[in-house]
């Protein structure tokens, strides 16, 4: 027997571990020198940093394909298996002030923090600082308001589109944030999401056709008011706080990217699973690994726990239980948020009148790690709670996004 | 049973024979399933030359596990093994690593390939810009200057 038939190589192929290279692409049985060193070169390629990748885009025409083809991505994401596959930082909401930043040995290999490019790209960018970031998303992108006009942009890569203004936006709305549709890391299409002040309508400009356009809204709940202030972006969902008349808080996800009609489709409410008992923190969410997550210490049966909850669509679950032995007497805390890709890192921040700190917080063995102000792993990582001494009142009073850069860099649609 | 290695036999495309102990084959993933499937003594591999393949046979029987008599694993320790991964690769010419990657991939030799794919990487690196890239690898640019600074002006982030 000596070249396998197409069944046996069927055969072969299911056998085999999940090895990209030989999954998406068989060998030829025509080695024309073209077409294996266009391969070969995709696998060797794909082994490389990001940011040295994008670079070869220069050699010649067939790099600049092959660094933008789906099969160098996947190859890409599937060799770069890490635990830390991306930068990413927590921004305080209402500012660009990095609370802290984790970048260096990822699949980019930035140098520097992605609040030092945010700061940096709207300095170049916008003249007296009136270019001012108001939703950060979990695939690199933000949303900038600057005079009456919109900019949606990727700070790294310095991908700007600015956004045909609407007239009178800016008296009668709140700015909700930015939707994403994506898949496999790209950005296929975001839309920014406006809402009335008396809460009718959404004002929505898409990239997918280019417009804005209004949508009546019926929210199917009552309320007394609802914190727009920091929603959170997760695929194609705006995540809010809200406050029904019993000042019970609850989470509002509206899917911006629903097929169905029916505006009780594309509304979910979910009432927090801790409104029975005594919390710590103003409630908050955070993300985590695609989740919606909300994180608090909760007295349970007199004993204080730190608890973590993930979004499912069947509600709320349970995710960490563990004790609050981290928590010192003196100091103030605040939930920063969790490691966006890894479900078992909780961050705070802690402060006295002497001085402030950024904790880490294992769920897994309940132990917590003070960082410095600018700490170098040894395989090149960088984990820096920059920011600075600041008031803890203003600490504690701010809200956090995650701003986090996907794990392959593709422009987004214009 | 011991002193009783089986052998197999490994025929390249130009028909050069090479005889190698089971073990050897195993280092292999494609063969080893090959040889499990079809117990024959001896395998056409019609995508590898005499020439290449006589770099994997090398490879793989230095990357086996022997255990001898005793039971001690005599196989080569890892800073040794590494020492001579370094020189195996650097008496090769660029051609010839481009067609073990090949072998490597087709045969599915994870350690081989990665191994033969780290040299290139590290060429490629090594490189300062995309001209001395060109150069190192023998390709000829196809962008016309304006084309090429389009990209470079897309792209300039990647460059600081």
């Amino acid at each position: 027997m000596d070249l396998l038939t197409e069944d046996q190589w069927a055969i072969m192929l299911s056998r085999l571990p999940l090895i990209p290279i030989l999954l998406t692409k068989r060998p030829k049985n025509n080695t024309g020198t073209e077409s294996l060193l266009e391969d070969l070169y995709a696998i060797i390629l794909a082994r490389l940093p990001l940011k040295s990748i994008i670079t070869f885009k220069l050699v010649c025409k067939q790099w600049k394909s092959l660094v933008e083809s789906p099969f160098c991505r996947d190859l890409f994401i599937s060799l770069h298996q890490n635990s830390f596959p991306s930068s990413w930082s927590f921004m305080c909401r209402g500012c660009e002030t990095e609370t802290m930043a984790h970048y260096g040995s990822d699949n980019w290999c930035l140098t520097r923090s992605l609040g030092s490019y945010i700061s940096s790209f709207l300095a170049d960018k916008f003249e007296d600082r009136q270019g001012r970031v108001v939703a950060y998303t979990d695939v690199g992108l933000i949303l900038i308001y600057a005079v009456t006009k919109f900019y949606v942009a990727n700070p790294v890569s310095r991908q700007c589109v600015q956004i045909l203004p609407n007239v009178n936006v800016e008296k009668r709305f709140w700015i909700l944030g930015i939707a994403t549709r994506t898949e496999n890391d790209v950005v296929l299409g975001y839309k920014v999401v406006l809402l009335k002040t008396n809460f009718t309508s959404f004002l929505i400009y898409s990239s997918e056709t280019r417009s804005w356009s209004h949508e009546t809204v019926c929210f199917p709940f009552t309320f007394i008011s609802q914190e727009l202030n920091n929603p959170i972006s997760l695929d194609g969902k705006l995540h809010w706080l809200a406050h029904n008349p019993e000042y019970k808080d609850f989470v509002v996800s509206f899917d911006f990217y629903a097929t169905g009609d029916k505006g009780s489709d594309r509304c979910r409410v979910t009432l927090f699973p801790d409104l029975d008992k005594t919390t710590k923190f103003k409630r908050a969410c955070t993300t985590c690994q695609g989740f919606l997550m909300y994180i608090n210490i909760v007295s349970v049966a007199k004993v204080e726990k730190l608890c973590v909850w993930r979004l499912k669509s069947e509600g709320w679950q349970l995710v960490s239980e563990i004790s609050t032995s981290f928590i010192t007497a003196g100091f103030d805390y605040i939930p920063l948020g969790m490691n966006p890709f890894d479900d078992k890192l909780v961050y705070f921040w802690r402060g006295d009148r002497r001085g402030q700190d950024l904790l880490s917080v294992s769920l897994h063995i309940g132990e917590f790690i003070v960082h410095g102000e600018l700490e170098r792993s040894s395989d090149g990582r960088v984990l820096s709670s920059v920011g600075g001494p600041r008031d803890i009142e203003y600490i504690m009073e701010s809200s956090y996004s995650s701003f986090v850069l996907p794990r392959w860099l593709h422009p987004f649609p214009n | 049973m011991e002193n009783e290695k089986k052998m197999i036999t490994l025929k390249s495309s130009d028909d050069v024979t090479f005889e190698v102990e089971e073990a050897v084959v195993l280092e292999s993933q494609f063969l080893s399933h090959l040889v499990q499937d079809c117990p024959a003594p001896e395998h056409k591999i019609k995508e590898v030359t005499g020439k290449i393949l006589s770099k994997v046979v090398e490879y793989c029987e230095k990357h086996v596990v022997v255990v001898v008599d005793g039971g001690d694993s005599s196989s080569s320790s890892g800073d040794d093994l590494k020492k001579w991964d370094d020189k195996f690769i650097k008496e090769m010419d660029l051609s010839t690593v481009y067609d073990l990657i090949a072998a490597a991939n087709y045969l599915n030799i994870q350690a081989l390939l990665d191994l033969m794919c780290q040299r290139v990487a590290d060429v490629i690196t090594a490189c300062k810009d995309h001209k001395e890239i060109r150069e190192t690898l023998g390709i000829v640019s196809d962008y016309t200057a304006e084309e090429e600074a389009e990209v470079l002006k897309e792209n300039e982030w990647a460059f600081d």
